[in-house]
């Protein structure tokens, strides 16, 4: 399964610039949204385009994602669908990090924008309603996460999500291109796996794998997601 | 000491530890997952009861593919009987004729069994590499490149491909139990055959073989349960992967359960793991006939 997520993000990525935010929330979260529908369609059958067309590397499925990001750095691999993570990384793990640039992923049609984006503020700290001390705890959690942001983004981990009172002059800059593109997002849309229940997750990216190896056609993948979701 | 032994009391004493740890790391936690198995359950919230409902699935479900991960635990246990043990017998019986260097090789067998199985699998992860791997870069210099392969990433070359290394690591295993197996035999037996004019194949087959029968058995039991529930290298190379090709009972189990929060399926794909190791092991140890005992 670990190896499936990095193809998972082409994939979402691919479906987000194809159905747009609205269509793709509505559907992973049941609101409405049927994932037998064109423009899901479409994603899955561009998707498998690609893997037919030879687009990723050959043995993608069997590479961890550090062998596969090994492969990246060394610039065996002309792209990387990934997260603002990999800005540090780079930093560290490439050898001429300055061959690296970030772009957003993209359009499929026009049912999204260019600044449409996956991913978005994931990490969070919640706080217990039963706790004692709600105001303390909440002052906490207000701290740590202000905290975790400003290092993360110092460290190019992350992006911030609060206001940057500080310098940032230390920050790579493709982190900074990164925050940028954030800073000017028109929306943000989790990954699939984050969204769906663990179970619709876990079956999407079996389906995904089915796909990817030619098991499943892509109108077979948006029926079997159809039914997966209801 | 007699007084010791007729001292109920005492007894009940002595095995009161190890019974309380029998009870509640073995005997609990199977009849809790029995009673989890019954239970529609994401692990946290309120469960509930579906009686058979998870059984049913296991059996019925294309999508969840148990019966295809049961056959790939079978097609390990086929492998293991009828590859992996007459290899070590084969092994046990020449390094036990008393070759050269016989303790060297003993323990450059049985290494692999002690070595981690994570550490394991990750070499035959580097084995198997598509791009440095040593078996593509070998391929590749005899000029046999149409034969690289991404071994653990295509499907029809990811199960092979995972067994290979579990077959080899217990070989040296089985081998151990079978030479020690042998070297209990008295020398005598041996050699009055030897005096009568056997050779060393018909001491082999004639003598050696049919002693070593209850050790054999306990091997092909060890082997036949062990891949029914073969976990650890498949976790480390495949997870399962690519698209179940590699996907076994125990892995189905931990992904159901910790990937997709399924703790009621889970559980009754555990309970059916230790319902086929009994059965296996009970119908093995029919199959031998139990004469020796």
């Amino acid at each position: 399964m670990q190896r499936i997520h990095v193809l998972a993000m082409t994939h979402d990525a691919m479906t987000l610039k194809s159905a747009g935010p609205e269509k793709v929330k509505a559907a992973l979260t049941k609101a409405g949204q049927s994932y037998d529908d064109p423009d899901f369609l479409e994603s899955a059958k561009k998707f498998r385009q690609l893997v037919e067309m030879g687009a990723f590397y050959k043995g993608a499925t069997g590479l961890s994602n550090d062998e596969a990001s090994a492969l990246f750095y060394s610039g065996k691999v002309a792209m990387y669908t990934t997260g603002s993570w990999m800005a540090g990384s780079i930093q560290t793990d490439a050898e001429n990090p300055s061959d690296f640039d970030v772009v957003p992923f993209p359009l499929l049609g026009s049912n999204a924008k260019a600044t449409d984006f996956m991913g978005g503020a994931v990490d969070s700290i919640m706080v217990s309603a039963s706790t004692k001390y709600p105001d303390i705890a909440g002052k906490a959690a207000f701290e740590l996460t202000r905290s975790i942001s400003k290092y993360a983004y110092l460290d190019g981990a992350g992006l911030a999500v609060w206001k940057k009172d500080y310098d940032d002059s230390s920050v790579n800059p493709m982190t900074k291109k990164l925050a940028d593109f954030a800073a000017n997002a028109t929306s943000f849309t989790l990954w699939f796996d984050t969204t769906m229940e663990a179970e619709d997750a876990g079956e999407y990216l079996t389906l995904l794998q089915e796909l990817y190896v030619g098991e499943i056609t892509p109108e077979e993948f948006v029926s079997s997601m159809k039914k997966n979701l209801e | 000491m007699k007084s010791v032994r007729q001292n109920k009391l005492a007894a009940i004493l002595f095995i009161l530890p190890a019974s309380l740890l029998f009870f509640t790391i073995i005997i609990m936690p199977i009849f809790m997952s029995g009673y989890y198995s019954f239970l529609g359950w994401d692990g946290i919230n309120q469960p509930t009861f579906i009686g058979i409902g998870n059984y049913i699935e296991l059996f019925t479900s294309q999508v969840a593919g148990f019966p295809k991960s049961l056959l790939n635990a079978l097609i390990l246990a086929f492998l293991s009987v009828f590859i992996q043990l007459p290899l070590s017998l084969g092994l046990a019986l020449l390094l036990s004729r008393g070759v050269k260097g016989e303790k060297f090789f003993v323990a450059v067998f049985f290494m692999p069994v002690l070595i981690s199985t994570v550490v394991i699998g990750q070499l035959w992860l580097k084995i198997y590499n598509p791009e440095y791997g040593i078996v593509n870069v070998a391929l590749n210099s005899l000029g046999l490149e149409k034969y690289t392969r991404t071994w653990l990433g295509e499907q029809d070359t990811a199960l092979i491909a995972v067994f290979i290394p579990i077959i080899w690591q217990y070989v040296g295993y089985h081998m151990l139990l079978m030479y020690a197996g042998i070297k209990s035999i008295p020398t005598e037996i041996r050699e009055a055959a030897k005096v009568e004019g056997a050779t060393e194949g018909q001491i082999d087959r004639y003598i050696i073989i049919p002693m070593l029968k209850p050790i054999i058995r306990v091997c092909v039991i060890f082997a036949v349960t062990g891949s029914l529930k073969a976990f650890d290298l498949i976790y480390v190379l495949t997870r399962g992967g690519p698209a179940k090709a590699t996907e076994v009972p125990s892995t189905l189990m931990v992904s159901m359960i910790f990937d997709r929060n399924r703790y009621g399926f889970g559980s009754a794909i555990a309970i059916m793991i230790i319902a086929l190791c009994f059965f296996f092991a009970l119908a093995i140890k029919r199959a031998f006939g139990t004469e020796e005992d």
